[in-house]
């Protein structure tokens, strides 16, 4: 798929359920969505640390992740850890 | 603070609630040009314009690294953006009254950020549709021309950088996991879904979508079974 395709249809289905219940009311309960974030970004990011062929796989992501976790408990800010975490992977590649 | 307020004005009261945000969501902008200026370059402008939601768009970018095909890129998307539809739907109470266009307008910058910090203002009673479109289009600008800097001045960085680079978005991750989890459910909710996730990486992207379906599903569950003990 084209990239502008790509776009457009991220853009739609961004803008659908910010607009959706501006135009009519919805009445059931929606609080199991607050689980979403939570889980889409523990899907992205543990396979991302730990992989997982004929057993579990532990490498420098691992332990660079672990870190990582570390400083964003601690410090709760977003650019911090980023650049806390690129170090520590640098370094960790260096040892 | 009533005396303070009344001096800033009503017109300067999203200024002051939006500056927090405006500097966060120019920096992590910056960092989203940085990372999309290899992959879909000036295009990055046009996403953070017609998308504007910061997680989403990071994500896309990942899976854009990975291959990934459009469709689930899409869909992956929409999944993550559900929860707007519990922000906005609180809103639309409280706007009933409100002129459609105005509602229409406000709808699109609702954000995490955003939200939360027009939330504080209904706590304390303060509804007016204007202070949240004028809050909403300060960070929507921010976050925009971020965009725009990042991708200008992303090549000062060096290119053997990028592989490390990359982990920045990992750790952007990990930091928003972070910053969501409340509570015990939301530990268990994360540790099911990166369980899931990591067992089912064989199929590719498409992993991240069903470990997010199962995990909100297994919080839903859990969190009904604990309730009606």
């Amino acid at each position: 798929m084209e990239i502008l395709q790509i776009i457009i249809g991220m853009s739609a289905v961004t803008i659908l359920p910010r607009l959706m219940p501006m135009l009519l009311p919805i009445k059931s309960d929606l609080r199991f969505l607050r689980y979403i974030p939570i889980s889409v970004f523990s899907a992205i990011v543990f396979p991302e640390l730990i992989s997982f062929d004929h057993g579990i796989v532990l490498g420098t992501k691992t332990l660079a992740g672990f870190l990582t976790f570390l400083v964003a408990i601690r410090t709760r800010n977003i650019l911090i850890t980023m650049i806390s975490g690129i170090i520590i992977l640098y370094i960790l590649n260096l040892l | 603070m009533i005396f303070k307020h009344r001096v800033l004005g009503r017109y300067m009261k999203s200024l002051h609630d939006a500056a927090p945000i405006m500097i966060g969501y120019f920096s992590i902008s910056i960092a989203f040009g940085v990372i999309a200026k290899d992959l879909i370059g000036f295009n990055a402008v046009l996403m953070s314009a017609l998308v504007f939601a910061g997680a989403s768009q990071f994500i896309a970018l990942h899976m854009i690294m990975n291959k990934s095909s459009g469709g689930l890129i899409v869909l992956t998307t929409f999944l993550i953006n559900l929860r707007h539809l519990l922000m906005s739907s609180y809103m639309s109470k409280l706007y009933k009254n409100v002129k459609i266009l105005k509602r229409v307008l406000i709808s699109f910058g609702i954000t995490d950020e955003t939200f939360a910090t027009v939330y504080r203002r209904f706590k304390n009673g303060f509804v007016d549709p204007m202070y949240n479109l004028k809050l909403n289009f300060l960070c929507y600008i921010s976050w925009i021309s971020g965009t725009v800097v990042g991708l200008l001045f992303g090549f000062v960085i060096p290119h053997e950088l990028v592989e490390v680079l990359t982990f920045g978005l990992t750790a952007l991750f990990i930091t928003i996991l972070v910053l969501s989890i409340d509570n015990r459910m939301d530990i268990a909710v994360a540790l099911i879904s990166g369980f899931i996730a990591i067992s089912l990486s064989s199929l590719g992207s498409l992993n991240v979508l069903l470990a997010c379906l199962l995990g909100c599903i297994a919080g839903g569950v859990i969190e009904r079974w604990r309730y009606c003990r």
